[in-house]
Protein backbone atom coordinates (compact mmCIF):
# COMPACT_ATOMS: atom_id res chain seq x y z
CA UNK A 1 0.00 0.00 0.00
CA UNK A 2 1.43 3.62 -1.15
CA UNK A 3 -0.06 6.60 0.76
CA UNK A 4 0.72 10.22 -0.16
CA UNK A 5 -0.76 13.09 1.91
CA UNK A 6 -0.56 16.85 1.05
CA UNK A 7 2.10 15.82 -1.66
CA UNK A 8 3.79 19.01 -3.05
CA UNK A 9 6.61 19.02 -5.42
CA UNK A 10 8.04 21.87 -7.06
CA UNK A 11 10.88 21.69 -9.72
CA UNK A 12 12.96 24.29 -11.01
CA UNK A 13 10.34 26.90 -9.53
CA UNK A 14 7.20 25.32 -10.62
CA UNK A 15 4.73 23.69 -8.35
CA UNK A 16 4.18 20.53 -10.24
CA UNK A 17 2.04 18.64 -7.10
CA UNK A 18 0.20 20.80 -5.43
CA UNK A 19 -1.21 19.01 -2.69
CA UNK A 20 -2.01 15.19 -3.55
CA UNK A 21 -3.39 12.73 -1.49
CA UNK A 22 -4.18 9.61 -2.42
CA UNK A 23 -3.95 5.60 -1.27
CA UNK A 24 -3.08 3.04 -3.55
CA UNK A 25 -4.13 -0.17 -2.32
CA UNK A 26 -4.80 -2.72 -5.41
CA UNK A 27 -5.08 -2.18 -8.89
CA UNK A 28 -4.79 1.70 -10.20
CA UNK A 29 -4.37 4.16 -13.24
CA UNK A 30 -3.55 7.68 -12.77
CA UNK A 31 -5.21 9.01 -16.43
CA UNK A 32 -4.16 12.56 -16.91
CA UNK A 33 -2.47 14.69 -20.39
CA UNK A 34 0.93 15.12 -20.18
CA UNK A 35 2.56 17.81 -18.06
CA UNK A 36 0.06 16.65 -15.31
CA UNK A 37 2.31 15.95 -12.94
CA UNK A 38 1.76 11.93 -13.03
CA UNK A 39 5.68 11.12 -13.86
CA UNK A 40 6.65 13.43 -10.92
CA UNK A 41 4.14 11.73 -8.40
CA UNK A 42 5.92 8.41 -8.97
CA UNK A 43 9.21 9.92 -9.04
CA UNK A 44 8.59 11.47 -5.21
CA UNK A 45 7.26 8.05 -4.44
CA UNK A 46 10.62 6.59 -5.31
CA UNK A 47 12.39 8.92 -3.62
CA UNK A 48 13.97 10.76 -6.67
CA UNK A 49 12.84 14.35 -6.01
CA UNK A 50 12.38 16.10 -2.97
CA UNK A 51 8.59 17.15 -2.02
CA UNK A 52 6.92 18.54 1.14
CA UNK A 53 4.20 16.41 2.82
CA UNK A 54 3.81 12.40 3.56
CA UNK A 55 4.69 9.23 1.70
CA UNK A 56 4.59 6.30 3.40
CA UNK A 57 5.33 2.92 1.65
CA UNK A 58 3.61 -0.24 3.31
CA UNK A 59 3.20 1.96 6.07
CA UNK A 60 6.65 2.47 6.83
CA UNK A 61 7.80 6.67 5.89
CA UNK A 62 9.33 6.85 2.32
CA UNK A 63 12.65 8.38 4.13
CA UNK A 64 12.97 5.86 6.91
CA UNK A 65 13.33 3.10 3.91
CA UNK A 66 16.93 1.76 3.08
CA UNK A 67 17.61 -1.92 1.41
CA UNK A 68 14.21 -3.09 1.68
CA UNK A 69 13.73 -5.35 -1.13
CA UNK A 70 10.25 -6.62 -2.16
CA UNK A 71 8.83 -3.47 -1.05
CA UNK A 72 8.50 -1.30 -4.22
CA UNK A 73 9.40 -1.93 -8.18
CA UNK A 74 9.14 1.05 -10.56
CA UNK A 75 9.51 1.15 -14.72
CA UNK A 76 11.45 4.56 -14.61
CA UNK A 77 14.40 4.35 -16.42
CA UNK A 78 16.55 6.61 -14.35
CA UNK A 79 16.51 3.81 -11.77
CA UNK A 80 17.86 1.83 -14.01
CA UNK A 81 21.39 3.03 -14.49
CA UNK A 82 23.71 1.43 -11.76
CA UNK A 83 26.58 0.94 -14.04
CA UNK A 84 27.54 1.68 -17.48
CA UNK A 85 27.48 -2.22 -18.82
CA UNK A 86 25.73 -4.69 -21.64
CA UNK A 87 21.29 -4.48 -20.51
CA UNK A 88 21.89 -8.16 -19.97
CA UNK A 89 24.15 -7.65 -17.00
CA UNK A 90 22.00 -4.72 -16.04
CA UNK A 91 19.40 -7.07 -16.10
CA UNK A 92 20.95 -9.89 -13.95
CA UNK A 93 22.55 -7.23 -11.70
CA UNK A 94 18.80 -5.27 -10.89
CA UNK A 95 17.79 -9.17 -10.53
CA UNK A 96 20.39 -10.06 -8.23
CA UNK A 97 19.92 -6.95 -6.08
CA UNK A 98 15.70 -6.71 -6.13
CA UNK A 99 15.72 -10.08 -5.66
CA UNK A 100 14.06 -10.45 -9.27
CA UNK A 101 13.42 -13.86 -11.31
CA UNK A 102 16.13 -13.02 -14.40
CA UNK A 103 14.30 -15.79 -16.26
CA UNK A 104 10.68 -14.58 -15.46
CA UNK A 105 12.19 -11.35 -16.77
CA UNK A 106 13.51 -12.69 -19.89
CA UNK A 107 10.71 -14.70 -20.49
CA UNK A 108 8.25 -11.36 -20.24
CA UNK A 109 10.64 -9.40 -22.52
CA UNK A 110 10.44 -12.27 -25.17
CA UNK A 111 7.12 -11.82 -24.76
CA UNK A 112 7.20 -8.30 -25.47
CA UNK A 113 9.08 -8.82 -28.44
CA UNK A 114 12.57 -8.27 -26.96
CA UNK A 115 14.84 -10.96 -27.49
CA UNK A 116 18.14 -11.86 -24.65
CA UNK A 117 20.65 -11.32 -27.71
CA UNK A 118 19.73 -7.88 -28.36
CA UNK A 119 20.50 -7.14 -24.55
CA UNK A 120 23.61 -8.71 -24.98
CA UNK A 121 24.62 -6.56 -27.16
CA UNK A 122 23.64 -3.13 -26.37
CA UNK A 123 24.03 -1.16 -23.60
CA UNK A 124 20.89 0.23 -21.61
CA UNK A 125 21.08 3.81 -22.97
CA UNK A 126 21.57 2.43 -26.32
CA UNK A 127 18.12 0.36 -26.27
CA UNK A 128 15.31 2.53 -28.19
CA UNK A 129 13.17 4.06 -26.05
CA UNK A 130 10.23 1.32 -26.96
CA UNK A 131 13.08 -1.85 -25.46
CA UNK A 132 14.00 0.44 -22.73
CA UNK A 133 10.59 1.04 -21.51
CA UNK A 134 9.34 -2.99 -22.22
CA UNK A 135 12.87 -3.79 -20.48
CA UNK A 136 12.04 -1.62 -17.60
CA UNK A 137 8.58 -3.02 -16.69
CA UNK A 138 9.64 -6.04 -17.43
CA UNK A 139 12.15 -6.35 -14.57
CA UNK A 140 9.65 -4.52 -12.66
CA UNK A 141 6.89 -6.85 -12.72
CA UNK A 142 9.66 -9.85 -12.53
CA UNK A 143 10.55 -8.18 -9.32
CA UNK A 144 7.12 -9.61 -7.42
CA UNK A 145 7.53 -6.68 -4.91
CA UNK A 146 3.94 -5.30 -3.28
CA UNK A 147 4.23 -1.76 -4.92
CA UNK A 148 4.50 -1.65 -8.47
CA UNK A 149 4.99 1.58 -10.32
CA UNK A 150 4.51 1.70 -14.21
CA UNK A 151 5.13 4.98 -16.06
CA UNK A 152 3.42 4.76 -19.21
CA UNK A 153 3.86 0.94 -19.95
CA UNK A 154 2.08 0.96 -23.08
CA UNK A 155 4.09 3.43 -24.98
CA UNK A 156 5.77 2.54 -28.47
CA UNK A 157 4.03 -0.72 -28.32
CA UNK A 158 1.97 -2.40 -30.76
CA UNK A 159 -1.37 -3.49 -30.24
CA UNK A 160 -0.94 -7.25 -30.02
CA UNK A 161 1.85 -6.70 -27.10
CA UNK A 162 -0.39 -3.91 -25.18
CA UNK A 163 -3.01 -6.88 -24.78
CA UNK A 164 -0.49 -8.97 -23.50
CA UNK A 165 0.86 -6.62 -20.94
CA UNK A 166 -2.70 -5.82 -19.90
CA UNK A 167 -2.86 -9.97 -19.28
CA UNK A 168 0.11 -9.91 -17.59
CA UNK A 169 -1.22 -6.92 -15.39
CA UNK A 170 -4.44 -8.65 -14.35
CA UNK A 171 -2.32 -11.34 -13.43
CA UNK A 172 -0.19 -9.29 -11.02
CA UNK A 173 -0.09 -10.20 -7.40
CA UNK A 174 0.15 -7.20 -5.83
CA UNK A 175 -0.29 -3.38 -5.90
CA UNK A 176 0.17 -1.80 -9.03
CA UNK A 177 -0.04 1.99 -9.76
CA UNK A 178 0.04 3.19 -13.55
CA UNK A 179 -0.21 6.12 -15.29
CA UNK A 180 -1.14 6.96 -18.96
CA UNK A 181 -2.66 9.39 -20.82
CA UNK A 182 -4.36 6.73 -23.27
CA UNK A 183 -7.88 6.27 -22.78
CA UNK A 184 -8.29 3.17 -24.14
CA UNK A 185 -7.11 1.19 -20.90
CA UNK A 186 -10.60 2.30 -19.61
CA UNK A 187 -12.41 -0.31 -21.39
CA UNK A 188 -9.18 -2.74 -21.14
CA UNK A 189 -9.41 -2.61 -17.35
CA UNK A 190 -12.64 -1.58 -15.90
CA UNK A 191 -11.79 -3.08 -12.66
CA UNK A 192 -9.63 -0.55 -11.95
CA UNK A 193 -9.36 2.38 -9.78
CA UNK A 194 -8.68 5.46 -11.63
CA UNK A 195 -7.18 9.00 -10.26
CA UNK A 196 -7.21 11.72 -13.02
CA UNK A 197 -4.62 13.85 -12.78
CA UNK A 198 -4.93 17.42 -14.35
CA UNK A 199 -2.34 20.20 -13.60
CA UNK A 200 -0.75 18.94 -10.30
CA UNK A 201 -4.16 17.83 -8.77
CA UNK A 202 -5.40 14.03 -8.39
CA UNK A 203 -9.33 13.66 -8.71
CA UNK A 204 -10.84 9.97 -7.57
CA UNK A 205 -10.45 7.25 -7.30
CA UNK A 206 -13.41 6.31 -9.96
CA UNK A 207 -13.80 2.44 -11.62
CA UNK A 208 -12.85 2.32 -14.77
CA UNK A 209 -15.56 1.16 -15.68
CA UNK A 210 -18.03 4.20 -14.97
CA UNK A 211 -15.51 6.24 -16.82
CA UNK A 212 -15.31 4.50 -20.08
CA UNK A 213 -18.80 5.42 -20.53
CA UNK A 214 -18.59 8.98 -18.95
CA UNK A 215 -19.21 12.05 -21.10
CA UNK A 216 -17.31 15.21 -21.33
CA UNK A 217 -18.97 18.33 -20.29
CA UNK A 218 -18.25 22.30 -19.64
CA UNK A 219 -19.00 23.67 -16.76
CA UNK A 220 -19.67 22.34 -13.20
CA UNK A 221 -22.57 19.61 -13.46
CA UNK A 222 -24.15 18.00 -11.01
CA UNK A 223 -23.83 14.52 -10.05
CA UNK A 224 -20.60 14.27 -12.36
CA UNK A 225 -18.19 11.90 -11.50
CA UNK A 226 -15.57 14.46 -11.38
CA UNK A 227 -15.84 18.24 -11.48
CA UNK A 228 -11.97 19.29 -12.62
CA UNK A 229 -10.56 22.80 -12.83
CA UNK A 230 -7.64 23.56 -15.47
CA UNK A 231 -6.49 26.70 -16.76
CA UNK A 232 -8.57 26.61 -19.72
CA UNK A 233 -11.38 26.29 -17.80
CA UNK A 234 -13.80 23.62 -15.72
CA UNK A 235 -15.44 20.47 -17.32
CA UNK A 236 -17.25 17.71 -15.45
CA UNK A 237 -17.41 13.73 -16.24
CA UNK A 238 -20.52 13.05 -16.10
CA UNK A 239 -21.91 9.14 -16.70
CA UNK A 240 -24.52 8.72 -19.79
CA UNK A 241 -24.14 12.30 -20.69
CA UNK A 242 -24.32 14.48 -24.14
CA UNK A 243 -20.65 15.27 -24.17
CA UNK A 244 -17.85 13.77 -25.97
CA UNK A 245 -17.15 10.28 -24.59
CA UNK A 246 -13.54 10.16 -22.71
CA UNK A 247 -12.87 6.76 -24.54
CA UNK A 248 -13.68 8.96 -27.69
CA UNK A 249 -10.48 11.41 -27.36
CA UNK A 250 -7.70 8.52 -27.12
CA UNK A 251 -5.89 10.33 -25.26
CA UNK A 252 -6.29 13.06 -22.83
CA UNK A 253 -4.45 15.65 -23.76
CA UNK A 254 -6.98 16.56 -26.59
CA UNK A 255 -9.00 17.98 -23.24
CA UNK A 256 -7.33 21.34 -23.43
CA UNK A 257 -8.16 20.77 -27.39
CA UNK A 258 -11.44 20.71 -26.39
CA UNK A 259 -11.75 23.36 -24.20
CA UNK A 260 -9.64 25.74 -25.87
CA UNK A 261 -12.32 25.19 -29.02
CA UNK A 262 -14.13 27.43 -30.29
CA UNK A 263 -16.84 24.89 -31.02
CA UNK A 264 -17.72 24.38 -27.66
CA UNK A 265 -20.75 24.21 -26.39
CA UNK A 266 -22.71 24.32 -22.54
CA UNK A 267 -24.06 21.09 -23.26
CA UNK A 268 -20.92 19.30 -23.96
CA UNK A 269 -18.50 18.52 -26.80
CA UNK A 270 -19.68 16.52 -30.25
CA UNK B 1 33.33 -9.80 -5.09
CA UNK B 2 29.33 -8.91 -5.42
CA UNK B 3 27.45 -8.24 -8.87
CA UNK B 4 27.50 -4.92 -8.35
CA UNK B 5 31.12 -4.28 -7.46
CA UNK B 6 32.04 -6.75 -10.74
CA UNK B 7 29.56 -4.54 -13.13
CA UNK B 8 30.48 -1.68 -11.87
CA UNK B 9 34.26 -2.01 -12.25
CA UNK B 10 33.95 -4.10 -15.41
CA UNK B 11 31.71 -1.46 -17.17
CA UNK B 12 34.51 1.32 -16.20
CA UNK B 13 37.44 -0.70 -17.65
CA UNK B 14 35.56 -0.70 -20.73
CA UNK B 15 33.84 2.08 -21.20
CA UNK B 16 34.39 3.44 -24.78
CA UNK B 17 35.43 7.53 -24.18
CA UNK B 18 37.75 6.12 -20.86
CA UNK B 19 39.68 3.08 -23.23
CA UNK B 20 40.25 5.97 -25.71
CA UNK B 21 42.10 8.47 -23.05
CA UNK B 22 43.28 6.14 -20.93
CA UNK B 23 44.91 3.96 -22.97
CA UNK B 24 44.91 5.17 -26.82
CA UNK B 25 45.62 8.62 -25.84
CA UNK B 26 48.17 7.56 -23.41
CA UNK B 27 49.67 4.94 -25.98
CA UNK B 28 50.70 7.80 -28.45
CA UNK B 29 52.53 9.95 -25.97
CA UNK B 30 54.39 6.62 -24.60
CA UNK B 31 54.97 5.69 -28.23
CA UNK B 32 56.29 9.66 -28.44
CA UNK B 33 58.07 9.56 -24.91
CA UNK B 34 60.47 6.11 -26.04
CA UNK B 35 61.21 7.28 -29.68
CA UNK B 36 61.35 10.77 -29.94
CA UNK B 37 61.48 12.63 -26.76
CA UNK B 38 64.39 10.15 -25.33
CA UNK B 39 67.53 10.72 -26.89
CA UNK B 40 70.41 8.59 -26.47
CA UNK B 41 73.23 9.92 -28.22
CA UNK B 42 76.54 7.84 -29.43
CA UNK B 43 78.96 6.85 -27.87
CA UNK B 44 76.72 5.30 -25.25
CA UNK B 45 77.47 5.00 -21.81
CA UNK B 46 78.31 1.67 -20.12
CA UNK B 47 75.15 -1.07 -19.93
CA UNK B 48 74.60 -0.57 -16.22
CA UNK B 49 74.66 3.19 -16.59
CA UNK B 50 71.94 3.55 -19.56
CA UNK B 51 69.52 0.64 -17.91
CA UNK B 52 69.79 2.75 -14.57
CA UNK B 53 68.49 6.14 -17.13
CA UNK B 54 66.13 3.75 -19.00
CA UNK B 55 64.64 3.33 -15.76
CA UNK B 56 64.35 6.54 -14.46
CA UNK B 57 63.18 7.36 -17.49
CA UNK B 58 60.38 4.79 -17.73
CA UNK B 59 59.33 5.72 -13.87
CA UNK B 60 58.86 9.60 -15.21
CA UNK B 61 57.07 8.28 -18.35
CA UNK B 62 54.54 5.65 -16.29
CA UNK B 63 54.04 8.54 -13.47
CA UNK B 64 53.09 11.17 -15.04
CA UNK B 65 51.71 9.13 -18.29
CA UNK B 66 50.29 7.48 -15.65
CA UNK B 67 48.63 10.73 -14.41
CA UNK B 68 46.83 11.76 -17.41
CA UNK B 69 45.59 7.78 -18.06
CA UNK B 70 44.20 8.09 -13.98
CA UNK B 71 43.22 11.96 -14.82
CA UNK B 72 41.00 10.69 -17.76
CA UNK B 73 39.66 7.51 -15.75
CA UNK B 74 38.42 9.86 -12.70
CA UNK B 75 36.33 12.07 -15.63
CA UNK B 76 34.67 8.88 -16.58
CA UNK B 77 33.94 7.86 -12.81
CA UNK B 78 32.29 11.70 -12.30
CA UNK B 79 30.24 10.96 -15.37
CA UNK B 80 29.39 7.43 -14.38
CA UNK B 81 28.86 8.67 -10.79
CA UNK B 82 26.36 11.52 -12.49
CA UNK B 83 24.87 9.11 -14.57
CA UNK B 84 23.84 6.47 -12.17
CA UNK B 85 22.54 9.08 -9.02
CA UNK B 86 18.85 8.60 -9.61
CA UNK B 87 20.14 4.70 -9.59
CA UNK B 88 21.58 4.70 -6.50
CA UNK B 89 19.17 6.81 -4.79
CA UNK B 90 16.39 4.16 -5.56
CA UNK B 91 18.56 1.29 -5.65
CA UNK B 92 20.17 2.15 -1.66
CA UNK B 93 16.41 2.23 -0.41
CA UNK B 94 14.75 -0.51 -2.31
CA UNK B 95 17.19 -3.26 -2.74
CA UNK B 96 19.46 -5.05 -0.90
CA UNK B 97 22.36 -2.33 -2.02
CA UNK B 98 22.41 -0.40 1.53
CA UNK B 99 24.08 3.57 1.40
CA UNK B 100 26.58 1.64 3.22
CA UNK B 101 27.36 -1.31 1.05
CA UNK B 102 26.45 0.79 -2.52
CA UNK B 103 29.47 3.32 -0.78
CA UNK B 104 32.56 0.38 0.16
CA UNK B 105 31.52 -1.14 -2.79
CA UNK B 106 31.53 1.94 -5.27
CA UNK B 107 34.74 3.41 -3.79
CA UNK B 108 36.38 -0.23 -4.77
CA UNK B 109 35.49 -0.61 -8.15
CA UNK B 110 36.45 3.17 -8.72
CA UNK B 111 40.20 2.72 -6.88
CA UNK B 112 40.27 -0.50 -8.75
CA UNK B 113 39.53 0.69 -12.18
CA UNK B 114 42.09 3.76 -12.01
CA UNK B 115 44.91 1.29 -10.33
CA UNK B 116 43.76 -0.92 -13.59
CA UNK B 117 44.20 1.87 -16.04
CA UNK B 118 47.61 3.44 -14.12
CA UNK B 119 49.20 0.01 -14.24
CA UNK B 120 48.39 -0.70 -18.08
CA UNK B 121 50.09 2.60 -18.71
CA UNK B 122 53.23 1.27 -16.46
CA UNK B 123 52.66 -1.65 -18.88
CA UNK B 124 52.90 0.02 -22.06
CA UNK B 125 56.10 2.25 -20.87
CA UNK B 126 58.46 -1.34 -19.88
CA UNK B 127 56.96 -2.63 -23.53
CA UNK B 128 57.53 0.79 -25.39
CA UNK B 129 61.12 1.23 -23.79
CA UNK B 130 61.79 -2.69 -24.55
CA UNK B 131 60.92 -2.63 -28.11
CA UNK B 132 63.30 0.42 -28.39
CA UNK B 133 66.29 -0.13 -26.42
CA UNK B 134 66.32 -4.07 -25.61
CA UNK B 135 66.12 -3.22 -21.97
CA UNK B 136 63.34 -4.43 -19.43
CA UNK B 137 63.23 -0.87 -17.27
CA UNK B 138 60.76 -2.40 -14.60
CA UNK B 139 59.87 -0.79 -11.67
CA UNK B 140 62.59 -0.97 -8.37
CA UNK B 141 59.47 -1.48 -5.81
CA UNK B 142 56.46 -2.54 -7.30
CA UNK B 143 54.36 -2.77 -3.70
CA UNK B 144 55.08 0.60 -3.02
CA UNK B 145 54.53 1.60 -6.23
CA UNK B 146 51.10 -0.03 -6.80
CA UNK B 147 50.41 1.30 -3.17
CA UNK B 148 50.94 4.85 -4.47
CA UNK B 149 49.05 4.12 -7.25
CA UNK B 150 45.74 2.96 -5.11
CA UNK B 151 46.34 6.03 -3.22
CA UNK B 152 45.99 7.69 -6.42
CA UNK B 153 42.58 6.02 -7.38
CA UNK B 154 41.64 6.62 -3.65
CA UNK B 155 41.89 10.85 -4.00
CA UNK B 156 40.80 10.80 -7.97
CA UNK B 157 38.03 8.80 -6.78
CA UNK B 158 36.83 11.30 -4.27
CA UNK B 159 37.30 13.81 -6.62
CA UNK B 160 35.54 12.59 -9.32
CA UNK B 161 32.66 12.06 -6.60
CA UNK B 162 32.90 15.41 -5.73
CA UNK B 163 32.84 17.06 -8.92
CA UNK B 164 29.59 14.99 -10.34
CA UNK B 165 27.78 16.25 -7.09
CA UNK B 166 28.85 19.21 -7.74
CA UNK B 167 27.65 18.84 -10.51
CA UNK B 168 23.95 17.94 -9.57
CA UNK B 169 23.90 20.66 -6.80
CA UNK B 170 24.47 23.41 -9.31
CA UNK B 171 21.86 21.58 -10.86
CA UNK B 172 23.41 21.56 -14.70
CA UNK B 173 23.42 18.12 -16.21
CA UNK B 174 25.74 19.42 -18.72
CA UNK B 175 28.50 20.87 -17.71
CA UNK B 176 32.12 19.35 -19.63
CA UNK B 177 34.57 21.52 -17.63
CA UNK B 178 33.82 20.75 -14.70
CA UNK B 179 33.67 17.19 -15.37
CA UNK B 180 37.12 17.31 -16.95
CA UNK B 181 38.36 18.70 -13.75
CA UNK B 182 40.41 15.71 -13.33
CA UNK B 183 41.94 15.46 -16.15
CA UNK B 184 42.98 19.50 -15.61
CA UNK B 185 44.67 18.53 -12.97
CA UNK B 186 46.15 16.14 -14.27
CA UNK B 187 47.70 17.83 -17.27
CA UNK B 188 48.84 20.68 -14.40
CA UNK B 189 50.61 18.33 -12.65
CA UNK B 190 52.52 16.85 -15.78
CA UNK B 191 53.46 20.76 -15.84
CA UNK B 192 55.59 20.15 -12.77
CA UNK B 193 58.13 17.92 -15.35
CA UNK B 194 59.36 21.46 -16.23
CA UNK B 195 58.52 23.50 -13.36
CA UNK B 196 60.06 23.09 -9.94
CA UNK B 197 57.06 23.98 -7.24
CA UNK B 198 59.05 23.55 -4.61
CA UNK B 199 57.23 23.48 -1.57
CA UNK B 200 54.30 25.00 -3.29
CA UNK B 201 53.66 21.59 -4.30
CA UNK B 202 52.49 20.26 -1.09
CA UNK B 203 49.29 22.38 -1.84
CA UNK B 204 48.33 20.55 -5.69
CA UNK B 205 47.06 17.18 -5.21
CA UNK B 206 48.24 14.45 -7.30
CA UNK B 207 51.55 16.27 -7.91
CA UNK B 208 53.48 14.87 -4.28
CA UNK B 209 52.33 11.02 -5.00
CA UNK B 210 53.67 11.17 -9.04
CA UNK B 211 56.69 12.02 -7.53
CA UNK B 212 57.18 9.64 -5.07
CA UNK B 213 56.04 7.21 -7.77
CA UNK B 214 59.00 8.36 -9.52
CA UNK B 215 61.17 7.53 -6.82
CA UNK B 216 59.43 3.91 -5.89
CA UNK B 217 59.57 2.82 -9.57
CA UNK B 218 63.47 4.00 -10.11
CA UNK B 219 64.59 4.15 -6.52
CA UNK B 220 65.71 7.97 -7.11
CA UNK B 221 65.09 10.60 -4.18
CA UNK B 222 61.77 12.38 -5.21
CA UNK B 223 61.82 15.68 -6.24
CA UNK B 224 59.83 18.67 -6.01
CA UNK B 225 59.16 18.83 -9.73
CA UNK B 226 61.62 20.46 -12.58
CA UNK B 227 62.80 16.57 -13.15
CA UNK B 228 63.64 17.83 -16.89
CA UNK B 229 64.71 21.12 -15.91
CA UNK B 230 68.61 22.12 -15.05
CA UNK B 231 70.19 18.33 -15.73
CA UNK B 232 70.33 17.75 -12.15
CA UNK B 233 69.13 14.21 -12.97
CA UNK B 234 70.69 12.93 -16.11
CA UNK B 235 74.34 14.56 -15.72
CA UNK B 236 74.37 12.61 -12.38
CA UNK B 237 72.83 9.01 -13.82
CA UNK B 238 75.47 9.43 -16.85
CA UNK B 239 78.07 9.84 -13.96
CA UNK B 240 77.01 7.24 -12.08
CA UNK B 241 76.12 9.16 -9.14
CA UNK B 242 72.77 9.38 -7.10
CA UNK B 243 71.16 12.21 -8.46
CA UNK B 244 70.44 14.92 -5.95
CA UNK B 245 67.18 17.39 -6.49
CA UNK B 246 67.47 21.16 -5.68
CA UNK B 247 64.34 20.50 -3.84
CA UNK B 248 63.53 16.81 -2.24
CA UNK B 249 59.98 16.02 -1.31
CA UNK B 250 59.32 15.00 1.84
CA UNK B 251 57.77 11.66 1.66
CA UNK B 252 55.89 11.69 5.11
CA UNK B 253 54.67 15.34 4.09
CA UNK B 254 53.82 14.13 0.90
CA UNK B 255 51.27 11.62 1.96
CA UNK B 256 49.62 13.68 5.02
CA UNK B 257 48.60 16.18 2.46
CA UNK B 258 47.48 13.56 0.17
CA UNK B 259 45.01 12.14 3.16
CA UNK B 260 44.32 15.75 3.87
CA UNK B 261 43.10 16.11 0.23
CA UNK B 262 41.41 12.87 0.25
CA UNK B 263 39.48 13.60 3.49
CA UNK B 264 38.59 17.01 2.77
CA UNK B 265 37.14 15.57 -0.83
CA UNK B 266 35.56 13.04 0.75
CA UNK B 267 33.70 15.23 3.42
CA UNK B 268 32.61 17.52 0.42
CA UNK B 269 31.10 14.60 -1.12
CA UNK B 270 29.15 13.05 1.79
CA UNK B 271 27.89 16.46 2.54
CA UNK B 272 26.77 17.25 -1.38
CA UNK B 273 24.92 14.01 -1.29
CA UNK B 274 22.78 14.83 1.45
CA UNK B 275 21.69 17.94 -0.73
CA UNK B 276 20.82 16.34 -4.28
CA UNK B 277 18.77 14.16 -5.94
CA UNK B 278 19.54 12.22 -9.01
CA UNK B 279 18.92 13.73 -12.83
CA UNK B 280 16.29 11.81 -15.02
CA UNK B 281 18.31 9.98 -17.71
CA UNK B 282 16.40 11.48 -20.51
CA UNK B 283 18.82 14.74 -19.07
CA UNK B 284 21.65 12.77 -19.97
CA UNK B 285 23.91 12.47 -22.84
CA UNK B 286 25.08 9.73 -23.41
CA UNK B 287 29.01 9.04 -23.48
Amino acid sequence: MITVEELRVKLGGDEVLKGVSAVFLGKHIVLGPNGSGKTTLFRAITGLVPYRGRIEVDGRPLKEIKGATGVLATNLAEVYYLAPVKALELLHLFSDLAGADPLRALALLEELGVSERLLGKRRFWELSAGTRKAFTTALALASGARNVLLDEPFEQLDPAKKVKLVGELKRYNGVITMNTHETWVLEALPEWEVHLAFEGRLYGPIPAGKLAGAAIVEGKSSGALAVIETRAGCFSLVEGGEGAALTELLTLDRVYELLTSSSLGRGGWK
Amino acid sequence: MTLYLLYKLKGLVTDRSGLFWGVAFTLFWVLMWAYVFTRVEEPLPPRDILEKMLRVSAALAYSYLGGLSMGSVAVGLAISAFASSSAVAFATRFTRLTPAKYLLEDFLAGVAAVVAYALACVAMVVAATYARFRVLALPENPPLLVAYLSLCGVLLYWLSRAVSLAMLALGKPRLPLLQMVPLILAFLNYATLWVDLAERVYALPLAPLLSLIVSAASGIEPATGGWLVGGWLWEALARGAAPKPPNTLSAPLALATTAAWAAALAALSLALARRVKGVPLEELVPS
